[in-house]
C-alpha cells in the first residue's frame, strides 16, 4: 500500500483518512449536535455504562471531531497523514484500555464486550494500530 | 501484469480498511444475539438514583425529584427506548401524560402520593402497567393497596 499513487491518481492512504475521518466527523457532530440522541442510539450501547451527561458526551464530541478533521486535512497536507494516524491510534488504544479495564471491574455486563465492544472498539484499534505501523514504514522507506 | 493486480489488490484493501474505519464505531458486533438473555438480565442497577422494576424483558427505573417524577424505560439489555406514549396517575387522580424529555418520560408530581399507576406504551411489545408505592409512602404499602402490574406477573429484582 504505497503511499505514494505512482502517476495513477489514486492514492489509497487518501481513500482510507477520507473514510476515517468522515466517520469521525459524523461522530463528533452527532455528539455535539444531539448527546441524548447520540446516547440512545448508538448501537454500542452506551447506556451500559451509565446514565447520560451531556457535557461529558460533548465532551468526548470534540475528540472525534477533531481527529476527524484532522485526518480529512492531511489527505491533501501528506505530512500531516502520519501525525493523524499516531493520534488516531493512540486515543483509539487509551480507549480500547479504558473499556478492558471497566469489563474487568464488572461496570459492564458480562456480555458487552463481545456484543458491543468487539467491533466497535477493539477490532477498530487493532485495525488503526496496523494501518499506522504500515504508514510508518512506507513514509521510512521513502526517506 | 504483477505490479497491476498488485495495485488492484492494494486499492481494494484500502477501501475494505476505509469502510471498516467509517462503520465499525456504529455497528454492533451481533455475536451472541439469539442466545438467551438471561445473564442481561443480571444487570439491575439503577442509573439514576432511583427504583428499578422489571416487567418482563423491560426495565422500568422510577426517580423521584422534588416536583417530578421520572420514568427510564429501557429493554433487557439497558438500551433506553422511547415509548410510543405513557401516563401517570396518582393515586385516585386520573391519569395525566409523561412527556418525552431529552431521553426520559416527565410528569409533575404532587407534594404528597401513597401510590402511582404508571401506563407505558410501547411500540411492539404489550402495554406496560404498573402501580408503584411512593418513595416516602413504603412503609404504608404493606396496609395500602396491593401493588399491581396488568401486562405481566411481577418480577423481584435479585
Amino acid at each position: 500500500m504505497e503511499e505514494r499513487d505512482n502517476g495513477t491518481g489514486r492514492d489509497r492512504w487518501a481513500i482510507i483518512l477520507a473514510l476515517f475521518g468522515l466517520g469521525n466527523l459524523v461522530n463528533g457532530a452527532w455528539m455535539l449536535a444531539s448527546p441524548a440522541h447520540w446516547y440512545i442510539h448508538l448501537p454500542a450501547n452506551v447506556p451500559g455504562s451509565g446514565p447520560l451527561n451531556e457535557h461529558f458526551v460533548r465532551d468526548i464530541g470534540c475528540i472525534f471531531f477533531l481527529l476527524g478533521a484532522l485526518a480529512l486535512i492531511s489527505i491533501r497536507r501528506r505530512e500531516l497523514r502520519l501525525s493523524a494516524m499516531v493520534a488516531a491510534s493512540a486515543f483509539a488504544t487509551a480507549h480500547a484500555l479504558v473499556h478492558v479495564y471497566d469489563s474487568m471491574r464488572g461496570l459492564f455486563a458480562p456480555e458487552h464486550w463481545w456484543r458491543f465492544d468487539l467491533g466497535p472498539i477493539y477490532i477498530t484499534t487493532l485495525l488503526l494500530v496496523a494501518l499506522t505501523w504500515q504508514l510508518a514504514r512506507e513514509q521510512g522507506r521513502s526517506r | 501484469m504483477t505490479s497491476r493486480v498488485h495495485e488492484v489488490v492494494a486499492q481494494a484493501g484500502a477501501w475494505i480498511a476505509g469502510a471498516l474505519l467509517f462503520a465499525l464505531p456504529f455497528l454492533q458486533s451481533g455475536l451472541g444475539d439469539g442466545h438467551s438473555t438471561g445473564a442481561l438480565h443480571m444487570d439491575h442497577a439503577a442509573r439514576h438514583g432511583g427504583t428499578l422494576r422489571m416487567l418482563g424483558n423491560y426495565h422500568l427505573e422510577v426517580v423521584e425529584r422534588d416536583q417530578t417524577v421520572e420514568l427510564y424505560v429501557s429493554d433487557a439489555e439497558r438500551r433506553p427506548l422511547r415509548p410510543r406514549d405513557a401516563t401517570i396517575a396518582f393515586d385516585d387522580s386520573a391519569a395525566q401524560p409523561l412527556a418525552w424529555s431529552s431521553y426520559r418520560l416527565v410528569a409533575a408530581r404532587p407534594a404528597h402520593y401513597d401510590w402511582a399507576d404508571y401506563r407505558v406504551n410501547l411500540s411492539d411489545a404489550p402495554l406496560l402497567t404498573i402501580r408503584l408505592p411512593a418513595e416516602g409512602a413504603v412503609s404504608r404499602q404493606a396496609t395500602g393497596p396491593a401493588p399491581r402490574n396488568q401486562a405481566y406477573p411481577s418480577a423481584p429484582i435479585p
